[in-house]
């Protein structure tokens, strides 16, 4: 799908606070992006690339190593990349510590006291079956499953990379959260799909109440 | 059903009642209540982790068991497993026989999860642990009670959600909670969506004396003024005999 430049920048600062707050650009940021080597993820590493100041870094993750690397070197190939865009792939499955804790690492590595803006995308996430009805999900551990990618690995990747990189003057840190109208309303044979959005957009809603400088944005695409 | 005849009280029929969690609190109070409303020869299911409770339960209704032709049946699980899930929904099916109408599910079994800072919830075994009992296991278990006889006309279905403000309304460090209530209202608001036949009801109760909101005391130092649970019981016995209320609601002590 087609992402406009403008549509990712509004996406960071907020329109409420566009005519105080309003930048061409995003910084020397790190950003991370999960479910990004293909479909809405894969661009918006994109349009990010283009957005940031050279030496920012941009931390990629998905579970594909193949269509990470594919994008990693198309990036690398870009304008961005040849003016100082560091790319790098994490193939990792969230629903896992293992796969949390590289996320993590990586992220804190790349790090650095250059860095005046860190953005976090979560856009990783999984439809469930949308052919069938709330009664038929007798089986917990399917529920489980679900709610493990969609809500669990999402609200322990955000606090282990709040913590991670935490606040300090300079520093402004964003957190995007990629959901649907299924979070504000129920559809017939959604329910996995509308429960893990609704539970998400409750989630980042509590985040940014407790956290008022932290930019939090639940983006329906 | 719902007697339009005013000398005689409003019941909720012959029926199959399911109640989590019922061992004490709100579920406790809700089953002595819903004990009272039902018809001869009903069933009520308590379930909740402590069998000793549950008996101590099942003696003190011994009078309704008597009078009213109550069938008592505890059930001592634990709904975090599939087998705590799947016994609950085989005692159930056992019971429901053909005459049974109206099939009456509370998924009022609950924890609060610890209330702390959104970046301290780095450990997803916590996380899927809570999910699990809070959302997945409602869930399944509404799955399965909805099975448990085919639909006819003169057969009611209701189920209800036990929710919360913080449904719908965010709590700084209380994100295990917020995001389960909110997870379980959109869940029942799906399954209303899907099922015209079956009335599906989240009830907020309000704060109660129990052992839930002595913890939120402990943990908070916030005093929510808990009013007794048979209070808030009995509004949730009104909407219900009332029936008046559209599937899928979410409605709040408060406001009722």
């Amino acid at each position: 799908m087609e992402i406009k430049g403008s549509d990712i920048t509004q996406l960071v600062h907020g329109a409420e606070n566009m005519s105080s707050t309003q930048r061409k650009e995003l910084g020397r940021a790190l950003c991370i992006i999960t479910g990004a080597s293909r479909g809405f993820g894969r661009t918006v590493a994109r349009e990010l690339s283009r957005l940031v100041k050279p030496g920012s870094v941009l931390i990629l993750t998905a579970r594909s190593e193949e269509n990470l690397r594919s994008l990693e070197v198309e990036l690398a190939g870009s304008e961005a990349g040849k003016s100082g865009l560091l790319v790098q792939c994490v193939p990792a499955d969230l629903a896992q510590m293992a796969g949390l804790q590289s996320v993590v690492s990586a992220s804190r590595a790349a790090f650095s006291e250059h860095i005046d803006h860190v953005i976090l995308v979560n856009n990783a996430a999984s439809l469930g079956d949308v052919s069938r009805f709330t009664s038929s999900f007798t089986d917990m551990a399917e529920v489980d499953s679900y709610l493990s990618l969609n809500v669990t690995s999402c609200l322990c990747l955000t606090a282990r990379l709040l913590q991670a990189l935490p606040p300090r003057s300079g520093l402004c840190r964003s957190v995007v959260n990629i959901t649907s109208l299924c979070a504000l309303q129920p559809f017939k044979s959604w329910a996995l799909y509308c429960t893990g959005k609704a539970a998400r957009e409750m989630m980042f809603k509590v985040l940014a109440a407790e956290e008022p400088d932290l930019r939090v944005l639940s983006y329906a695409p | 059903m719902s007697d339009i005849n005013s000398t005689n009280p409003r019941t909720l029929g012959r029926g199959i009642c399911i109640i989590t969690g019922a061992s004490k609190g709100f579920g406790q109070a809700l089953g002595y209540q819903v004990s009272r409303s039902l018809e001869p020869r009903s069933v009520l299911l308590l379930v909740a982790r402590s069998g000793p409770l549950l008996q101590e339960m099942k003696e003190e209704l011994q009078s309704a068991t008597e009078e009213q032709q109550l069938v008592v049946h505890c059930v001592a699980v634990d709904l975090r497993t599939k087998e705590g899930v799947d016994e609950t929904v085989r005692v159930a099916r056992q019971e429901a026989v053909d005459e049974i109408e109206h099939v009456l599910l509370i998924n009022n079994a609950g924890s609060l999860g610890d209330i702390a800072k959104f970046e301290t919830f780095t450990n997803p075994d916590e996380v899927n642990s809570y999910l699990s009992l809070n959302v997945s296991s409602p869930l399944a278990l509404t799955a399965g009670i909805l099975k448990l006889c085919p639909c006819r006309p003169g057969l009611r279905w209701s189920v209800v959600n036990l929710s919360s403000m913080f449904a719908l309304q965010a709590l700084p460090s209380w994100v295990l909670y917020c995001t389960a209530k909110a997870a379980r209202n959109m869940m029942f608001s799906v399954l209303a969506k899907e099922q015209q036949h079956v009335k599906v009801l989240s009830y907020s109760p309000g704060p109660m004396d129990t052992d839930m909101q002595k913890e939120i005391l402990r943990l908070t130092n916030v005093n929510h003024n808990p009013m007794p649970c048979h209070e808030s019981a009995a509004k949730l016995m009104k909407l219900l005999l009332d029936n008046n209320f559209s599937s899928g609601a979410h409605l709040d002590f408060f406001d009722v």
